[in-house]
């Protein structure tokens, strides 16, 4: 069979390969289509499936809270309803009401993109049993893999690597030593019930552990009230790989390559690229078939995300599934061709992958940046208030996945993710000097962001050389100043400032010769009409 | 006009220059010129170098992002919310005169016993081969004049003390 390289319709741009006797004009069939979707979320992710919708050409409809009225989301579905107030609990987590809301306006599924209920097996469940389609796995493959217990049992009979000595709960010194010996130096002690790295010891040699031990289990139990820990091998500077899963009804599963996420705070991913620095082509291939084997043990639907840890030495264990659309799920895209979220809805409809793993392609190199609502400089506090003026950056190999837009008020009551910008490029290098150019040239005015401090880890050269793992940020920027702005900047700044303010108070000395206030004659420019 | 950076106050002064303004501030003097594009939207020109300026305010902020950058200006307040909780309509700050960075005291153009009204000049001070004129924000009544032309001053230290023209009148 011959194959070449061919476009894809109803997609961007596809790098997949396709059969000389496959008629592209024919892709997709529509006919089997679901017809109407209510996305149960808010923000850029409901921005971002209700375009996939309009694309497949299927109505949508967005759900909002009170202070959500407003949102972009809303303007970008066909139909939209209020379903409560400002409070989660009472809207965007209200199950009976969002199904509710879904049979009300005739919809056949639903999609619960990322956060909220996508990871809830009783919400889809409840989907299930009214009839309506989930998008996303099946209510058992989410309450099975959200279980941190039975997705490591899964993943360790499929076979995949997990942290050793994560089940080892010592009883006696004895049996500890003997566990930590087996296990290797350096472990970990962990609390139970812990977080936020209380009740946690690092111990080097068997001289250390029994007072870790002790004093662990002390911390514990006047923390967590439960002083239960825990031993487990401690990972040299591990990095966060991921491996995007797709699957379709007939079971087949695919793996569309890695993403590295370990530009994390507190646990928060902030940067994210494909493909990972640390990966070859053969450690891809071993990761990528490990999650299709702990997918395929799951009897998983759709699409997913099969975490990774991966150490020092290049020796990856298992995390956890994902069983939902990543927030991070554009630079695979980019990279691959594939639109994951119209897959999404086309898996959920019963259609078939129109492609095998053999015909996957990993080209370039896609880097996604996070903007946050809060303030790099006040130790990432939270921040709310209207955005003044907002002017999104476009140009070769960019794209903006944003929930935002000038006027737009940003509230405390939701995630204070505000936007993802993507960059693409033939090269990491060219990937991340398009990143850093577009953070330059993105303006957002009226509260504090983090996409100057985005710019500053894009530029870090630790992170140019690919040096990245999940304690990056606490490393290397463990402080930062908002105010260590060049003088020359400041100075231009102050200039416009200065003018900007006298236009409007018309107190520029010396008079300034002309209009003193802003009209639409001077304002729009010179223009001609023709 | 007064800018707040940084939690420090700034004075921005602009006038008209023979190729477009000059901008008066505390580290030196910059030569610019400036038209307006779109709402909040500039095209700064500072010799033959363009830039873009973006800057929208909200009363209390002022924001400016120029290549890559965001500031943020504090913008006085007006002098009856300067105080919360007080029925004056001014500051008891702007009575007392303080230096916004070192200065040398170049000119006292007022004496004590003076009667002073919103506006008047009361103080030139140099800083970084910058002149700075300073004016009253009260009316008021002049009280006492610490230093001298030629004097240093510090940040904190007061030059020019004044009274409120009332609390005089029946003192």
């Amino acid at each position: 069979m011959v194959w070449h390289q061919n476009i894809c319709p109803a997609r961007d741009f596809a790098l997949i390969l396709l059969p000389d006797s496959f008629d592209i004009c024919a892709y997709p069939k529509r006919n089997d289509m679901l017809k109407k979707i209510l996305i149960a979320n808010r923000g850029e992710i409901a921005v971002r499936i209700a375009s996939a919708c309009r694309q497949l050409g299927i109505l949508s409809v967005g759900i909002f809270s009170e202070p959500d009225r407003t949102s972009k989301h809303i303007q970008h579905t066909d139909e939209a309803y209020l379903i409560g107030p400002a409070a989660p609990l009472a809207s965007y987590l209200n199950i009976d009401k969002i199904i509710q809301t879904a049979k009300d306006a005739g919809c056949d599924a639903i999609h619960p993109g990322y956060g909220f209920l996508a990871e809830n097996a009783g919400f889809a469940r409840s989907c299930e049993n009214a009839g309506i389609v989930f998008i996303g796995p099946h209510s058992e493959s989410i309450r099975l893999l959200g279980s941190k217990i039975e997705s490591r049992r899964l993943a360790a009979q499929a076979g995949a690597p997990i942290i050793p000595g994560m089940e080892i709960i010592p009883g006696d010194l004895d049996n500890s030593r003997q566990a930590a010996l087996k296990i290797g130096y350096p472990i970990l002690v962990k609390a139970s019930a812990g977080g936020g790295g209380k009740g946690m010891r690092i111990v080097d040699d068997e001289g250390g552990l029994s007072e870790a031990l002790s004093s662990a289990s002390r911390e514990a139990l006047s923390a967590f009230g439960d002083g239960t820990v825990y031993i487990e091998k401690l990972l040299k500077k591990p990095r966060h790989v991921e491996i995007q899963i797709l699957a379709d009804s007939t079971g087949n599963t695919i793996y569309l390559f890695e993403r590295e996420c370990s530009i994390q705070r507190r646990h928060q991913k902030i940067v994210e690229e494909t493909p990972s620095p640390a990966l070859n082509s053969e450690l891809r291939r071993k990761m990528g078939e490990a999650a299709v084997k702990i997918a395929k043990a799951a009897h998983y639907l759709n699409a997913g995300t099969v975490e990774f840890l991966l150490d020092e030495d290049r020796i990856f264990y298992f995390l956890e599934v994902n069983t939902r659309i990543q927030v991070e799920h554009p630079i695979t895209e980019m990279v691959t061709g594939i639109d994951l979220v119209a897959h999404q809805i086309e898996i959920a409809a019963g259609a078939k992958l129109h492609f095998r793993q053999e015909d996957l392609r990993q080209r370039g190199h896609a880097v996604e940046c996070r903007i946050y609502a809060e303030d790099p400089a006040n130790n990432f506090f939270p921040a709310s208030g209207k955005i003044l003026l907002y002017s999104e950056p476009s140009g070769p190999g960019l794209r903006c996945d944003s929930g935002i837009y000038s006027g737009y008020e940003v509230t405390v009551h939701y995630d204070p993710i505000l936007s993802k910008l993507i960059a693409y490029g033939e090269n990491r290098n060219q990937a991340l000097d398009r990143m850093s150019n577009a953070l330059n040239d993105y303006v957002l005015l009226g509260i504090r962001n983090n996409i100057h401090f985005l710019g500053e880890v894009i530029n870090h050269p630790e992170f140019r050389r690919g040096n990245t793992d999940t304690a990056f940020l606490s490393r290397h920027f463990p402080e930062y100043s908002l105010f260590a702005s060049n003088s020359t900047k400041l100075n231009y700044a102050m200039a416009a400032a200065a003018y900007h303010s006298g236009k409007s108070a018309a107190d520029i000395s010396n008079k300034i010769v002309g209009e003193e206030h802003p009209t639409p004659w001077n304002t729009l420019g010179y223009y001609r009409m023709f | 006009m007064e800018l707040i950076y940084n939690s420090e106050k700034i004075i921005a002064e602009i006038s008209k220059s023979e190729n477009g303004y000059r901008l008066s501030a505390m580290n030196g003097n910059l030569d610019f010129d400036i038209q307006v594009l779109s709402a909040g939207i500039y095209s700064l020109m500072v010799g033959n170098k363009s830039l873009k300026a973006y800057i929208a305010g909200n009363g209390d902020t002022l924001f400016v992002h120029i290549d890559g950058e965001t500031f943020e200006f504090g913008l006085p307040k007006d002098d009856s919310d300067l105080r919360a909780g007080a029925d004056s309509a001014t500051s008891a700050d702007d009575y007392l005169i303080l230096p916004p960075m070192p200065s040398k005291v170049v000119k006292i153009l007022v004496e004590r016993g003076q009667k002073v009204a919103v506006g008047t000049n009361l103080v030139i001070l140099e800083s970084m081969k910058m002149e700075n004129l300073i004016k009253s924000k009260v009316d008021a009544i002049v009280e006492a004049v610490n230093f001298s032309a030629g004097d240093l001053v510090d940040t904190g230290q007061v030059i020019i003390q004044m009274i409120p023209p009332t609390k005089s009148a029946t003192s």
